[in-house]
């Protein structure tokens, strides 16, 4: 996108924060990077709370979430305005975070055999409900999301789709261009799997 | 361990390793993007500059696709004119065998149980030998 003096650093014109999504994809559609970037400061926090589901590290966030926004520019004249833009936006999010999640996907023997006992143990003693002091929760949640990136791909979104953003099977299917019969089989595998993944940490930690 | 306490652990797992902090993108986000895109415009633009020396997985594949496409049409081509030709039946095979049993005198001579006058036999003695063995004789 070339640079743009439409915006203003740190806000934005007012008609751009005042339009609709529709008329702003409508006009960023024929080349106006302001309303572009208006779309973009509307969504961003959107965008990157979801992506956070996934990954940590916030350089990670940061290109899942710059890769979404380029890719909406790219596909601006694709889109129909049959679903509101939002939808359509956290499914491109979706799709992204997905495609991320393929490439560093590690097995959980792996994950292991790379930390500690400590850290098992204390992500062992917070999957039992203790109460851990800050330090330990941190390291055992830096464990617990490399565990979870043992799992499928598609396992992990319907997992955080259905029990962390509370979408319905109905609503993960559209989000993912799947049917609502396969989001329930998938959720019932992942399932399985996360129980499998909480119990190697059980058995790994020495109790 | 029962299935709600796997269920439970489970659950946990899940909300440790996806948890959503507090905090926002950096500052500055829109001019990192602006940036990164602008940069990759620049990329797409040299390489389209550039053509196939820029790219040379692209310019392979560039070559083999229309290789491979024609590999194919000639394969369905072959097999079109093989299903479309007519083949020699059966009963045509049969038709030339019966004419090569009539006219061969060998055959005949087989079939009539009249071998002995197709082969050179030691015991009769009324065969001729060949001058061959009069030479190994020497």
């Amino acid at each position: 996108m070339p640079e743009s003096d439409a915006s203003p650093a740190g806000g934005l014109p007012a008609q751009a924060e005042d339009a609709s999504d529709a008329a702003l994809v409508a006009r960023a559609a024929v080349g106006d990077d302001a309303a572009f970037e208006a779309l973009v400061v509307r969504w961003q926090g959107r965008v990157a709370g979801l992506v956070r589901h996934f990954f940590r590290q916030p350089q990670d966030v940061e290109e899942v979430a710059q890769e979404v926004f380029i890719k909406v520019h790219r596909a601006l004249g694709g889109y129909r305005g049959e679903a509101p833009f939002e939808h359509w936006l956290l499914r491109v999010a979706t799709n992204a975070c997905r495609d991320r999640l393929r490439e560093r996907r590690r097995r959980p023997e792996e994950v292991l055999s790379q930390v500690t006992e400590d850290a098992q143990r204390w992500l062992d003693a917070a999957l039992e409900g203790a109460a851990l002091e800050a330090a330990r929760t941190e390291s055992a949640r830096v464990l617990a999301a490399d565990l979870l990136d043992a799992l499928p791909a598609k396992d992990r979104i319907v997992l955080v789709l259905m029990d962390l953003e509370g979408l319905s099977s109905a609503e993960v299917a559209a989000r993912t261009g799947s049917t609502r019969g396969a989001v329930k089989v998938r959720a019932l595998r992942a399932r399985r799997a996360l129980r499998r993944l909480a119990a190697r940490v059980e058995g790994r930690s020495g109790r | 361990m029962t299935r709600e306490r796997k269920d439970l652990r489970a659950r946990r797992l899940l909300q440790m390793g996806s948890e959503a902090g507090t905090a926002g993108l950096r500052p500055g986000f829109m001019e990192r993007l602006r940036a990164r895109m602008a940069a990759e415009e620049r990329a797409a633009a040299a390489g389209g500059a550039l053509g196939p020396a820029g790219d040379p997985v692209g310019a392979l594949a560039a070559l083999a696709r229309p290789a491979l496409a024609f590999a194919l049409g000639a394969v369905i081509l072959a097999g079109a004119f093989f299903a479309w030709s007519p083949q020699p039946s059966a009963r045509a095979d049969q038709e030339t065998l019966a004419a090569l049993l009539e006219d061969a005198p060998a055959l005949q001579a087989l079939l009539s149980g009249e071998a002995r006058g197709l082969l050179p036999l030691d015991n009769g003695g009324d065969q001729p030998s060949s001058g061959g063995d009069e030479g190994d004789n020497r």
